[in-house]
């Protein structure tokens, strides 16, 4: 509202917008960035679904191989005790492995909101280095864990966090395997970047990305892996956007590739809302 | 004189253990190998029995173990147990001379009954 007079008069000039439409649209945006984010994640945990497919038929392979063990021990009217408590302990053991790794999954796949908290480095580090153990087995490749001591904690959503790692990490491996790369290392490495960012890299021994598609890596669609859906980097970039960080490429072990991106200390956090 | 041990090579603790309680408990003498590497080593042709043989291991696979009993000309049969039942790897596994392949999880009847073909084969 402005006030001004002329000739004597008092003079006002309102300006009224309608923003609903504005609003409308930004309401919509965001919960097609929402939507999206789910789609592309159940979308990735389908890309991924091959990897936890095969872990869970391991622990399962060993229920029905200690069941049926304990079935035909029982028919058999074997007087061992032992043997059967020890063919049924292995038989709960390797469920619960089996519930373990579902749980994995489904906080995996998991929409729901987006929950930031502290959080300590290697131990997110950890889980994701846990769930492609046995993939990275399988392919021969070794990863290598850098971590400087003293890390501060960062602020993150886990979850999604763990979403990246596992892209990254997976995208390595699958580079590797593309180029058949005889030495197949990944180094996994954390470190303080500024006062109140920590940085963590996954860098490959792989045949690095080429020139011409490096720009375009980070858009949605763009693969290089014939099975893949292009997905990946797109999100992995949107999710560390969101935590106030840049997901980026650089050069890996000898000629391969480096994805870096930061995350906010806990301190960081703790200080601005202090402000 | 050969025996009717059944050997099994996987590098999955908890399966290669599972599947020695299941098939002692059906009778069978059982040995367990962690890689491939450590079962061409260690096994003796002269003893006979049959293999059962993961196809994914990391280092050596049950493919390429497979490629070094044809080399040495060691006729033990093999069985393959594999959690990606793809057809190419099934192929490649029948074609140089693989005796069955059997999908994880695996199924008790038709394991046994592989076996016991493996055990009479000459």
């Amino acid at each position: 509202v402005g006030r001004f007079d002329l000739l004597g008069v008092e003079h006002y000039t309102v300006v009224i917008r309608d923003i609903t439409a504005r609003r409308n649209a930004e309401a919509r945006l965001h919960e097609h960035q929402a939507e999206l984010a789910h789609v592309s994640r159940v979308s990735l945990a389908g890309e991924m679904a091959a990897g936890p497919a095969h872990e869970l038929s391991q622990p399962l392979t060993a229920v029905t191989a200690y069941a049926r063990g304990c079935l035909r021990l029982l028919a058999e009217s074997v007087s061992e005790p032992i043997l059967l408590q020890e063919g049924i302990q292995e038989v709960v053991q390797q469920a619960e492995r089996a519930g373990d790794l579902l749980d994995r999954l489904r906080e995996f796949v998991r929409g729901g909101e987006y929950r930031r908290a502290v959080t300590g480095v290697e131990v997110l580090i950890d889980a994701v280095l846990g769930l492609t153990r046995v993939d990275a087995m399988q392919r021969a490749v070794e990863i290598e864990k850098r971590i400087d001591p003293n890390l501060p904690a960062v602020l993150a959503d886990r979850v999604q966090i763990e979403q990246v790692l596992v892209n990254l990490l997976h995208n390595a491996m699958d580079a590797m395997d593309a180029a058949d790369s005889p030495r197949r290392l990944i180094v996994i490495a954390a470190r303080r970047n500024t006062s109140y960012a920590v940085e963590i890299s996954v860098a490959d021994s792989g045949p690095g990305v080429a020139a011409e598609v490096a720009d375009t890596i980070f858009e949605p669609f763009v693969t290089t892996i014939s099975n893949g859906m292009g997905m990946g980097l797109s999100i992995s970039r949107s999710i560390v956007d969101s935590h106030g960080g840049r997901l980026r490429m650089a050069h890996g072990v000898r000629s391969g590739a480096r994805f870096i991106f930061d995350l906010p200390t806990a301190e960081l956090e703790a200080s601005s809302d202090a402000r | 004189m050969p025996d009717k041990a059944v050997f099994v090579v996987d590098d999955d603790a908890a399966v290669r253990q599972g599947l020695q309680f299941m098939l002692r408990a059906a009778g069978y003498g059982v040995e367990v190998f962690p890689s491939a590497r450590s079962f061409l080593e260690d096994y003796d042709p002269r003893r006979g029995g049959c293999l059962l043989l993961d196809v994914r291991m990391p280092q050596m696979t049950g493919l390429e173990l497979q490629q070094q009993l044809n080399v040495r000309s060691w006729r033990i049969p093999v069985i393959f147990i594999t959690g990606h039942g793809t057809i190419p790897l099934a192929i490649a596994a029948m074609k140089a001379g693989a005796f069955d392949f059997i999908e994880k999880p695996l199924r008790e009847e038709a394991l046994l009954e592989s076996i016991e073909r493996a055990l009479h084969w000459k």
